[in-house]
């Protein structure tokens, strides 16, 4: 570009030019010199709905039958719980022996109790689970528990989802399709909602009462059990097959959201497979680490039942601790009481994530939910990571 | 074990503090980068969804350049830094869809190249080959007397303002003296520009969120030659590739970051200077501190009572009006970017072309549907899976809209927004994607405060007002920033928004403390 020569302008706009950081400092010395406590409804609104942490009191407990209770928790300064979309779960961050331990729980209320200060979480007894055998045996009325905000992905989304959805649960697996039902009842949510509820018997079903009451109240939900042991009238029989959800899909466009066991999502997969339903249309709930990851494809057998030496560096600390090849290199974290942030335990949600500065580690493909220049540079998240060699890694701080 | 003491310690990982940090580090000071999240990048991150990432926010780059001919910013990034970063260029500007002020509609795509935007020009509207080359010939002007003046910012006057040398200036830089500062559309006017043409180079508008009347020239003409000479771009590895890109360098350099740290107070002594800042970790000793951080929050809760912080600070901050914020839709389809028709990398589509129109709009939740979409794949086809693409939805707001819904109405608020948003781009490009969103993340400025803890969740810092100029906060550079040991950089710092002018801001910041180490 040539140089041009402006006949418009001249001296004054020059003098103009200078005169405008003279015309700034006019405009900040007319101002306010208060100290400013400016409190922005936006950023207030974000706290409430994204809450660090979330103090409750146990305000009621609900046995379910079969090792499942219900806690109904009210927060301890009176607030209203975090808003949430149905189906999703919040963070239980327990002291055990000294040790934080945090464990995903599913939210089994509907989003607008809330509103009258409550939410409900249900757990329910794993054999071999660490929290959850704490808290069935330990929480009583009145204790004081702490949670993180409402997290993960799992909930209807109109713009991704059919109107139509079959809901495919086993087990306590059901916990957020209950309250994705709750939220269809209260006008929250607003799609159609066939769930397919697999149990072994009609003594294993829970929240019986709770969908009867949803169903008296909209007719958009519709709720089948499905027993694997038991034949009964009233009640399909089997596992749920591809056959089933096509019959009760009807000949509508559906998504399918599975919420279950890793068994369910074992047998699921084959029959959605059949089914031909792409990504978009199934959606699964996958929280909890992946356990023996020894039976995945890519495993080095060697490494099985090994006990690796972790070095941790943590800002300006470093530890050296034990880590079990059998377990995901979060808990070896957990186990030492240094574990930083998490949520998912399941490679989705990337708050563990840290740099693998040397050693190897063992990723499943199914968990392996990083970002590509994570992959790149070398970082994992631990919770879905398993070490399978002596290893260095950088932890986020853990406050 | 490290030593919890530091030459600088830079709070807030943000490309601005990043910045800051490798240059400092580069000087040979041992530095500690922190940051409140468990990433690094600030606004420059992504996240993953389903099979797909998303960009949180780089939508394109502007003024990186190429070897041997460097925009500043990329001068300072990729050769000051050497940053490892690899970069595609978008060879248009891009297509805009919407009615001029005179009536006229256009759906048209602008080249990159000036010669070949002129020409596109004149096409589009007759008359306006002259007036563009006298509008490029100015605005490469204001680049170079912008650079010069990035270069020269040592020099301080009695009043605390920059001394710059107006010989050099008149000499060299006569017509950017007369224009630099004058309103935009008003010398687009006096230069013979068409309104139809004004109204069509005005579009980058939701990038800026300014009144054009009022917003001086320098600032969209800066913009609006740094995308024609040197095409926007974007890393191949998104935002977050470009932040661990930063990460890396400063590991080479003997960096630290601490992630997941909060910086809870900058402390002094009882004389003012500063000694440390306390961290959720603990103290960490140091005299200096960079904080990418908002002035106002920097001055009202993070540095300690000991620290004396001007009453002339406290009025600026108080005299500022925040920038804008955002509404983002950030969609994944299970579709190509062939197989839905996608030609084009940047559709801005406002509807109205007129600036004054888009500013009353970006008031309001109901009135504001303008959105500008980013469609990855046309450029990177590697975004995301074979047969997929992803594009970003934005929406700007000059004020607080978001604020006052409730907790329960808010995720529907959003949804029906998009609604109004995706009718608008399917109607206005007859590309269909409604049926074929396989993932989906609707961010609200709600979603920005809770990332980012800016006021009103606000990205752009302070709004670039007719009176706060970017070249009036320039020659206040040093003024506005009175605390020895301690300074701020980020958006709302003297270059304003967008990654170029917060990364050479987080440059300029560092250069200061550098000087200050050094003792002069």
């Amino acid at each position: 570009m040539s140089k041009v020569k402006l006949k418009n302008y001249g001296l004054k706009d020059i003098m103009y030019f200078t005169n405008k950081p003279k015309e700034r400092e006019k405009r900040i010395e007319a101002a306010s010199s208060q100290k400013s406590g400016a409190v922005f409804k936006v950023n207030e609104k974000a706290a409430e709905r994204h809450p660090e942490q979330q103090e409750f009191v146990i305000e009621k407990i609900t046995d379910r039958g079969e090792g499942v209770k219900s806690y109904t928790l009210r927060k301890k300064d009176g607030t209203n719980p975090a808003f949430f979309r149905a189906g999703q779960y919040v963070v239980i961050r327990q002291e055990i022996d000294g040790k934080l331990i945090a464990r995903p729980v599913s939210i089994s209320s509907g989003p607008v109790e809330t509103l009258d200060g409550t939410i409900e979480v249900t757990v329910k007894l794993v054999p071999d689970g660490f929290l959850s055998k704490y808290i069935i045996a330990n929480w009583k009325v009145g204790d004081e528990v702490k949670t993180s905000g409402p997290q993960g992905l799992f909930y209807y989304e109109g713009f991704r989802d059919e109107k139509k959805v079959v809901a495919c649960s086993g087990g306590s697996g059901i916990t957020p399709i209950l309250s994705m039902a709750k939220a269809i009842a209260s006008g929250d949510e607003d799609f159609e909602l066939t769930v397919l509820y697999g149990s072994k018997n009609r003594n294993e079903i829970l929240f019986a009462d709770e969908f009867a009451e949803v169903m008296a109240k909209t007719d958009k939900v519709k709720l089948v059990n499905v027993l694997s042991e038991e034949e009964a009238e009233g009640y399909e029989s089997g596992f749920i097959t591809a056959d089933l959800i096509k019959k009760y899909a009807g000949d509508d466009k559906y998504s399918l959201f599975a919420s279950g066991p890793q068994v369910m999502y074992e047998f699921l997969d084959k029959e959605t497979d059949r089914l031909g339903l792409d990504l978009k249309h199934y959606r699964k709930e996958i929280f909890g680490s992946v356990k023996q990851p020894w039976t995945l494809p890519g495993y080095p057998a060697e490494a099985k039942d090994k006990v690796f030496n972790l070095k941790v560096k943590m800002c300006n600390k470093e530890y050296e601790i034990p880590c079990n090849a059998n377990e995901n290199m979060l808990v070896a974290l957990e186990r030492a009481g240094i574990a930083g942030p998490n949520r998912c335990r399941g490679g989705v949600c990337g708050w563990c994530r840290s740099r693998l500065i040397s050693g190897e580690v063992f990723i499943p493909e199914l968990t392996d939910r990083r970002r590509g220049a994570d992959k790149k540079y070398g970082y994992i998240h631990p919770c879905a990571s398993f070490a399978i060699s002596d290893c260095e890694i950088e932890v986020p701080n853990n406050k | 074990m490290s030593n919890s003491k530091f030459d600088c310690v830079v709070i807030g990982a943000g490309l601005s503090g990043m910045s800051a940090a490798i240059t400092v580090a580069q000087a040979g000071k041992k530095v500690l980068l922190l940051d409140q999240h468990n990433l690094p990048g600030g606004c420059a991150s992504s996240f993953v969804r389903g099979r797909f990432e998303f960009d949180a926010s780089l939508h394109e780059f502007c003024g990186l350049g190429k070897p041997g001919d460097w925009g500043l910013p990329g001068k300072i990034m990729m050769e000051d830094h050497g940053l490892d970063v690899n970069w595609l260029y978008i060879p248009e500007l891009y297509r805009c869809v919407g009615t001029a002020r005179s009536g006229r509609k256009f759906d048209t795509v602008l080249p990159t190249g000036e010669e070949e935007l002129i020409e596109k020009m004149e096409e589009l509207v007759p008359g306006s080959r002259e007036p563009m080359k006298v509008f490029l010939s100015l605005a490469k002007e204001c680049v170079e007397a912008n650079d010069y003046f990035s270069a020269n910012m040592s020099t301080v006057k009695k009043d605390g303002m920059l001394k710059t040398d107006s010989l050099y200036f008149m000499k060299n830089f006569s017509n950017f003296l007369k224009v630099a500062e004058r309103p935009f559309n008003e010398v687009m006017r006096k230069i013979g520009m068409p309104e139809d043409a004004i109204d069509l180079l005005d579009v980058y508008w939701t990038y800026i969120g300014a009144d054009y009347e009022k917003m001086s020239f320098v600032h969209q003409a800066w913009m609006v030659y740094m995308y024609t000479h040197y095409q926007p771009t974007i890393n191949k590895e998104n935002a977050h590739g470009l932040s661990m890109a930063c990460v890396e360098k400063l590991r080479e350099l003997g960096g630290e970051l601490w992630l997941n740290t909060r910086a809870l107070k900058v402390c002094a002594d009882k004389e003012g200077n500063i000694t440390g800042v306390l961290t959720d970790v603990g103290m960490v000793e140091t005299n200096y501190v960079i904080a990418n951080v908002n002035p106002e929050i920097a001055y009202n809760k993070l540095l300690d009572e000991n620290v004396k912080v001007p009453v002339r600070e406290f009025k600026r901050v108080n005299a500022e009006k925040h920038g804008i914020r955002f509404f983002n839709a950030y969609v994944a389809c299970n579709k190509s970017v062939e197989e839905l028709g996608i030609k084009d990398y940047t559709i801005f589509m406002p509807g109205s072309l007129d600036n004054a129109q888009n500013i009353k709009d970006s008031k309001s939740y109901e009135d504001n549907t303008h959105s500008v979409v980013v469609i990855y794949n046309v450029v990177n086809p590697d975004a995301s899976p074979k047969g997929t693409c992803t594009m970003t939805f934005t929406i700007c707001y000059t004020e607080d809209v978001w604020g006052d819904f409730t907790q329960r109405e808010y995720v529907h608020k959003k949804q029906e927004l998009f609604q109004k948003v995706m009718d608008n781009f399917e109607k206005d490009t007859g590309i269909i994607i409604h049926d074929c969103i396989e993932e989906i993340e609707l961010a609200s400025p709600w979603t920005f405060a809770h990332f980012l803890n800016t006021p009103e969740g606000t990205t752009y810092g302070y709004m670039v007002d007719d009176w706060d100029t970017m070249l009036s906060r320039l020659m206040a550079i040093r003024k506005d920033q009175p605390i020895k040991g301690f300074k701020t950089c980020g958006a709302a710092g003297a270059r304003g928004d967008g990654y170029n002018m917060t990364y050479t801001n987080g440059w300029d910041m560092a250069n200061i403390i550098l000087e200050e180490m050094e003792g002069k």
